[in-house]
C-alpha cells in the first residue's frame, strides 16, 4: 500500500475540520466548574461576631504605664475601615468583604503594633484577627500572628490564644479579651503577650523579662 | 579565497583587541583627583562625647526607679565623598557614634558628632526624639544644678513634635561635655537623672 500525497492532504484536511469544529464549542457547553452556594447565614454570623472585635472610633490615645510607673503615651495614629463586595457565586449570591485597621505607636517605648480585624466571603480569606508588632530599634524583632476566628487558632501555629470572658484591669471590667502569647520569642526586651479587648484593642501588653505595659482607658 | 577570508577575519578580531587596550591605557591613565579637605577629630572633639565601650551609667528616673545604661558601642568612622569621576578632587571627614542601651525601660540612645571643621553638631537620639547640640556655640549654662549635683558647661537640647499634641516624649535633654547626657524630661516633667 502506498501513502499518495493525495491522502495526506485528504487527512491533514480533516484534521484542520476537526479543530475548528472543536474550537466553536459554544460556551455554555463548557461544564462550569462546581461552586457551593453562600452560605449567606453563616457568613452573617461569622461576621457579626467578627466585628465585634473592630476597635471602636471613640478609642483613642491613651496613657500607658509600665510596672515601674514610667508613663508614656499609647498612640493610635489611625483606625482604618473598609467595606467592600468580595465574592459573587454561581448561585447568584454575593458576600462582602470588611477590614478594620488600628495602628498603633508608643510615644517613648519604640513599640508599633498593627491590629487588623478581616472578614470575607472568600474561604481563603476567612474571618480574623490579624496583630503585627515592630520593635523600631530593632526590625529584626518584627512578628505577627493571624487568629482565625472560625478554626480559633492561630494560622501561623506561633503563638496561643486564650480567649476570656472578662479581665479586669486597674479597676476596670473588660469583657471578652484575648490574651495572645508568642511562642517564639528573640531577645528580653521582645514582646510576648498581648491582651487585646473586644471593642478597645489593646490594652496591655508584657515583655520576655516581664516588663508589663498597661493602657489606662 | 578562504586562506584570505580567515586572514581578514583574524585582522579584525586583532583590531578589536587592540581597541580594547587603548581604552585601558587611556583610562588608566586618568590622574587621580586629590583630596581637599580632611576634617580630623580633635582632642576637644573626643572630650565632648566622653564615653569609652562597656562603660555602665545609671540612670534615675523621678519616681525613683534607678536603671543601667550601658555604652555598647563607640565607632570611629571615617568617611570620603567623592571622587564622583576621574580627576574629580574629594574630601574626607572624621565621625564618631555612640550607642547606650538599657533594657527596662527600653532605652535607645545614639550620640553622632563629627569633626566640629566639619559639622559643630551633635545629634542626639532617643528613640523618636531627635536633639542637636552645637559644640561651637555657649552653653546655655555656666552651672546647673541637677538634683544633688552641680554640673557645669551645660548645654540644653529641646525637640518639639507637633503631631504630638498632649502626648508624653522626650522634650529637653541637658548635655555638658564631661558628663555626657544629664537629664532627659519629658512633657509631662518626668525625667531620666544621671547618677
Amino acid at each position: 500500500m502506498t501513502h499518495s500525497p493525495f491522502n495526506k492532504i485528504v487527512v491533514l484536511k480533516l484534521l484542520i475540520v476537526f479543530l475548528i469544529v472543536a474550537g466553536c464549542k459554544k460556551p455554555e457547553e463548557i461544564e462550569p466548574p462546581k461552586v457551593t452556594c453562600l452560605d449567606i447565614t453563616k457568613l452573617d454570623e461569622s461576621t457579626v461576631k467578627a466585628k465585634q472585635w473592630v476597635v471602636n472610633d471613640s478609642v483613642s490615645n491613651a496613657l500607658l504605664v509600665d510596672n515601674n510607673g514610667i508613663e508614656e503615651t499609647l498612640l493610635i495614629l489611625k483606625n482604618d475601615t473598609s467595606e467592600a463586595v468580595s465574592i459573587t457565586d454561581s448561585c447568584g449570591k454575593s458576600y462582602g468583604s470588611f477590614t478594620s485597621t488600628v495602628y498603633y505607636d508608643t510615644s517613648i517605648s519604640p513599640i508599633n503594633m498593627i491590629a487588623t480585624v478581616h472578614g470575607s466571603g472568600v474561604v481563603s480569606e476567612g474571618f480574623y484577627l490579624r496583630l503585627s508588632i515592630t520593635n523600631t530599634n530593632n526590625k529584626a524583632l518584627s512578628k505577627g500572628t493571624t487568629y482565625d476566628f472560625e478554626k480559633q487558632q492561630t494560622r501561623e501555629g506561633n503563638a496561643s490564644v486564650n480567649v476570656l470572658p472578662q479581665f479586669k484591669l486597674l479597676k476596670k471590667i473588660y469583657t471578652n479579651v484575648m490574651a495572645i502569647t508568642f511562642s517564639e520569642i528573640a531577645s528580653e526586651t521582645d514582646v510576648k503577650t498581648v491582651y487585646y479587648a473586644q471593642g478597645y484593642g489593646i490594652i496591655m501588653f508584657i515583655k520576655e523579662n516581664g516588663n508589663t505595659f498597661t493602657v489606662k482607658y | 579565497m578562504a586562506f584570505n577570508l580567515l586572514l581578514l577575519i583574524k585582522v579584525t578580531v586583532l583590531n578589536k583587541i587592540l581597541v580594547f587596550i587603548l581604552i585601558l591605557v587611556i583610562n588608566s591613565c586618568c590622574k587621580e583627583g586629590y583630596e581637599l579637605s580632611s576634617y580630623k577629630m580633635s582632642d576637644e572633639d573626643k572630650r565632648f562625647v566622653p564615653f569609652s565601650e562597656d562603660e555602665k551609667l545609671t540612670y534615675k528616673h523621678s519616681n525613683g526607679f534607678v536603671f543601667p545604661l550601658d555604652v555598647v558601642s563607640v565607632t570611629s568612622q571615617t568617611h570620603q565623598v567623592g571622587p564622583n569621576s576621574c580627576e574629580d578632587n574629594y574630601y574626607s571627614y572624621d565621625s564618631q557614634t555612640v550607642v547606650l542601651k538599657s533594657a527596662v525601660p527600653e532605652l535607645y540612645l545614639e550620640i553622632e558628632t563629627y569633626a566640629t571643621t566639619y559639622s559643630p553638631t551633635i545629634t542626639i537620639t532617643y528613640n523618636r526624639s531627635v536633639f542637636k547640640v552645637n559644640k561651637k556655640a555657649l552653653p546655655q549654662y555656666n552651672e546647673l544644678v541637677v538634683g544633688d549635683k552641680t554640673y557645669t558647661n551645660v548645654y540644653k537640647a529641646t525637640f518639639v513634635d507637633d503631631n504630638l499634641e498632649n502626648t508624653i516624649y522626650p522634650s529637653t535633654l541637658y548635655y555638658a561635655p564631661n558628663v555626657g547626657v544629664i537629664q532627659i524630661k519629658m512633657t509631662n516633667n518626668d525625667t531620666f537623672t544621671i547618677q
